[in-house]
């Protein structure tokens, strides 16, 4: 027979189940298989051990308490079993948690005004708050930290001029005469004038000047000529800047960057985006003027601020430097802290 | 626990039919042990045990009717027992059993004087390894294994108790053995 086969039958022949040729079988198999021996001491000292663990005991009064409890359980059980369990001395745990029949009676008398009291309630808690509403608590907002202050109220505008009055003032205001003063002609002041008008220079020319002339000019210079200019050069050298990026013009290359402020403002509300501005520079590159195309009202100042302060490398049109209108965006990104 | 001498049993079972409590309570002292005994075995724990033993009893009570006179009446209330007991352990996997046995899992040192402290100790862990093992078996499996280690119970005694062929019990029994076997096999081979 197989060693399988017997293995499998050891727990027969361990129970003494085993009857006739099986039982033999098995018996010699165990003589000669080492590892069948093994197993079937194993299964025999399993059984020991099933066997030898005592079962926990309990008091003595447990066991004298359990035939009586079993005896309540039956009349409990019984029908119209509550009157009869009652009289009985109960020892279960279950009976000390359920308690006697309760009084109905008294339940079926209170029960309208319980009812009742409810509906006060109900009527106390939520009708009345419907009829008769307070004010509602005034909620003061802190943003102010935030939002700038309000601009103050325009002034109101001046009133209007007494028409009599301002016909007297005219009235009484003074002719001031002015001393003809005849050029060349050194005048004596006949009096002390209480305030020194500023001199009118251009008043004074220069002997044998031209009307219009510029101080300084040389005789026989052409009128509105600059001085030191080339002569024969065009009359009205600064000429109008040009936009870079169309045609031929390229935009040109930044010299000087001054990174822009972030607005403090601007930071706490989290505002951020790009401000693109139109930026116009002279000559010598330097930024003159400068206007917002796309507007981030709390960052276009910044923006403003920082471009004003760029340089671009001159351009140079037919060998002319001219002043360039620049696109230029200025971006700003909140860093994440 | 062996149960008590059968012959007594008979003259107050038929009392007991007769409606005589006090020969019932008389039964249920005699035999309330060995039932107590083996629904601790099966469920592990002491107030499922309780109360399974006394549902069997009160179970009894009411079907005294039903016995075959002339019978044993141990059997007759260990059948019922053990179908509570299984009843319990199908529908009993969400209650775990507290591990209650405070005084029990405790070596007892003074119980037994021959033994060497250490020796108590060993054994007393090989027992309730061997519990863990046995708690873990499929309901049908721990009722096989009692009923035939513990009960001492033959094939054919136990398949006409749960009303399965002979078969069964031999195949569920090998298969009780061996899934304990695997579990102890460590403890067991240790202990040699």
């Amino acid at each position: 027979m197989r060693h399988t086969r017997i293995k499998k039958l050891l727990g027969s022949y361990l129970d003494g189940e085993l009857q006739g040729k099986l039982k033999y079988d098995v018996a010699s198999h165990l003589k000669t298989c080492a590892s069948c021996r093994e197993e079937f001491e194993l299964l025999d000292k399993l059984d020991g051990i099933s066997r030898e663990i005592p079962v926990p005991g309990r008091r003595e009064e447990f066991w004298e308490a359990f035939p009586q409890r079993v005896a309540a359980g039956i009349q409990q059980s019984l029908p119209g079993a509550v009157a009869v369990g009652r009289g009985k001395e109960v020892l279960g745990f279950q009976d000390s948690f359920i308690g006697g029949p309760k009084n109905i009676g008294m339940k079926v008398a209170v029960f309208p005004f319980s009812v009742a009291a409810h509906a006060l309630l109900i009527l106390l808690l939520v009708i009345l708050p419907l009829f008769k509403t307070g004010n509602l608590p005034q909620v003061e907002v802190y943003s102010a930290f935030l939002a700038p202050p309000p601009p103050p109220p325009p002034p109101p505008p001046p009133p209007a001029k007494k028409r009599s009055s301002s016909a007297s003032r005219t009235r009484i205001k003074p002719v001031q005469t002015q001393a003809v003063i005849e050029p060349g002609k050194l005048v004596a002041p006949v009096d002390i004038p209480e305030q020194i008008a500023e001199e009118q220079v251009s008043d004074f020319g220069i002997e044998g000047g031209i009307e219009g002339g510029v101080e300084g000019g040389v005789i026989g210079g052409v009128l509105g000529g600059v001085v030191g200019g080339v002569l024969g050069g065009v009359v009205g050298e600064v000429e109008a800047p040009v936009r870079a990026g169309t045609g031929e013009i390229k935009q040109p290359k930044r010299i000087k960057y001054v990174p822009p402020d972030y607005p403090e403002i601007a930071r706490q509300a989290r505002v951020a985006g790009i401000v693109i501005l139109e930026a116009i520079t002279d000559q010598y590159g330097r930024v003159t003027s400068c206007k917002v195309l796309r507007s981030i009202p709390l960052l276009d100042q910044a923006a403003i601020d920082a471009v004003m302060q760029w340089v671009y490398e001159p351009m140079v049109i037919n060998g002319r430097p001219r002043g360039v209108i620049i696109t230029v965006t200025v971006t700003f990104e909140l860093k994440m802290p | 626990m062996r149960p008590p001498e059968p012959n007594d049993d008979r003259g107050l079972v038929a009392k007991a039919k007769e409606g005589h409590m006090d020969a019932f309570e008389e039964l249920v002292r005699r035999h309330q042990r060995s039932i107590y005994a083996l629904c601790h075995r099966l469920t592990g724990a002491h107030q499922t045990a309780d109360d399974l033993s006394q549902e069997a009893f009160i179970k009894a009570y009411f079907n005294l009717a039903h016995f075959v006179d002339g019978l044993d009446f141990y059997p007759w209330i260990r059948r019922i027992a053990l179908n509570g007991c299984l009843n319990h352990l199908k529908k009993g996997k969400r209650e775990r059993p507290l591990r209650e046995e405070g005084q029990s899992t405790r070596p007892d040192v003074f119980g037994a004087p021959a033994e060497l402290p250490q020796d108590t100790i060993e054994r007393t862990e090989i027992e309730h390894k061997f519990q863990e093992a046995f708690n873990a078996l499929p309901p049908d499996q721990k009722m096989i294994f009692t009923l035939r280690v513990n009960e001492n119970q033959s094939y054919r005694d136990i398949a006409r108790a749960l009303d399965i062929p002979e078969g069964t019990v031999m195949s569920r029994l090998n298969r009780a053995r061996s899934r304990l076997k695997e579990s102890m096999a460590g403890f067991l081979r240790r202990g040699r």
